[in-house]
């Protein structure tokens, strides 16, 4: 296995205000595929391109946001050094999440920027899964959007500095890319597992545990365009793009789910290795960071989140 | 039943702002279309709470909105988030924005 340790991030569990709109959002516009219930409020859903059991669950409830975030580790080994680790030296509460199908536990803690985030290494391969024997390049042709993979989130919360330092130096993951907040600490830090420009991304933010957005991966600048077409037609809550960032060089679009939560398609950006230098970015060019062309941030990307 | 055509005209408190919205369309999808750059542009979808406001004339039916920003003590007394405000009548609305 050549990439070690944490892998990826693998998972996440947010909520949404109703399921009917919702599904349709997800999986019709989107392109996941639906994989089940877990029970009368939560739905499984993946991409056509993911081998896991599932990658986005849908909880409904009456205020959206994000529920939870997990990493998948190469061993129980890896996870349990992780949890003994982080109980020796950070204060984060437990929890142990024992309920998502073809998951075994997910050990989920409390971090300092309010957010769960979890580890796990046990999933189930899912029944519709990429083929793997003289494969196609898909089993049946994408759905919408066609997004390929649920591929990181941005987390606004307080203390950033602090998760930061978790993630890299208990969990292991690497600094791909930081933002200046201009008074020597990081307003952001993009953070990645594997060889995506970011698993995760965070933000020093005044309130704990919100959800700036949830990004899924398209396979091209085409695929962008396509998704664009697909916003105009069904009209799509628009925020921002289709653009391209400076930071990861991610060719995207913001929209927004029928709950309000802040979705992006993204793809290209640069293919990270772990011995890459970290790149940084001075806060007078925040703008140009996030949105390449423009070269201002609006104000929609600070004062919108869940 | 208002007719499907039938437009209402929104106004909003203390700023020049006046505009036509129909009964199958929220406030803030009127509104963009004349001013898309004003602060209570959010998700539009009940769900970040920066089109939070109050009516204070008028007629109107709601969608779901996130708790998080309008509880249902408040929805009782006419605070509502815009994006999610159907009218039924000409309204005056006061913008109130997400309290942090």
């Amino acid at each position: 296995m050549a990439l070690k340790g944490v892998l990826r991030v693998g998972l996440i569990q947010f909520r949404v205000l109703d399921f009917e709109d919702t599904l349709v959002h997800y999986r019709d516009r989107l392109g996941l595929d639906v994989v089940g219930t877990i029970d009368e409020n939560r739905i499984m859903l993946k991409g056509y391109d993911e081998f896991d059991h599932h990658s986005v669950v849908l909880h409904r409830s009456d205020r959206p946001g994000l529920d939870f975030i997990a990493f998948k580790a190469d061993s129980a080994e890896k996870v349990e050094d992780i949890v003994k680790r982080t109980q020796a030296e950070y204060t984060y509460p437990l929890t142990e999440i024992n309920d998502q199908p073809g998951y075994g536990t997910i050990y989920c803690f409390k971090v300092s920027t309010g957010h769960q985030i979890g580890i796990y290494s046990e999933v189930a391969i899912a029944d519709k899964k990429p083929m793997i024997h003289n494969p196609h390049i898909w089993d049946e042709e994408p759905r919408g959007m066609g997004v390929t993979h649920f591929d990181h989130a941005l987390l606004y919360g307080p203390n950033a500095a602090e998760t930061v330092k978790w993630l890299t130096e208990v969990l292991g993951l690497a600094i791909t890319e930081t933002l200046a907040d201009g008074k020597g600490g990081n307003l952001c830090t993009w953070i990645s597992g594997s060889t995506r420009g970011h698993d995760v991304a965070v933000l020093e933010f005044p309130e704990e545990g919100k959800l700036h957005h949830v990004s899924f991966h398209l396979n091209n600048w085409a695929d962008v365009g396509r998704a664009a077409d697909i916003i105009g037609r069904y009209s799509i809550s628009l925020d921002a793009g289709p653009m391209r960032h400076g930071i990861t060089r991610g060719q995207t679009i913001y929209f927004f789910d029928p709950s309000g939560n802040r979705n992006e398609t993204y793809a290209g950006g640069y293919e990270f290795f772990p011995d890459h230098p970290v790149r940084h970015w001075d806060v007078e060019c925040a703008g140009e960071g996030v949105f390449y062309y423009n070269k201002a941030l609006n104000e929609r990307f600070l004062s919108v989140y869940t | 039943m208002p007719k499907p055509e039938e437009k209402y005209e929104i106004t909003i408190k203390d700023e020049d702002l006046q505009f036509t919205c129909r009964p199958s369309q929220s406030v803030i999808q009127a509104l963009v279309r004349v001013s898309p750059d004003h602060p209570m542009h959010g998700c539009q979808n009940g769900g970040c709470g920066v089109c939070k406001v109050r009516v204070l004339k008028g007629e109107y039916k709601t969608g779901l909105m996130s708790a998080e920003h309008i509880s249902e003590e408040e929805r009782a007394v006419g605070y509502a988030l815009a994006c999610r405000i159907y009218p039924q009548s000409d309204m005056l609305i006061a913008f109130i924005g997400k309290i942090k």
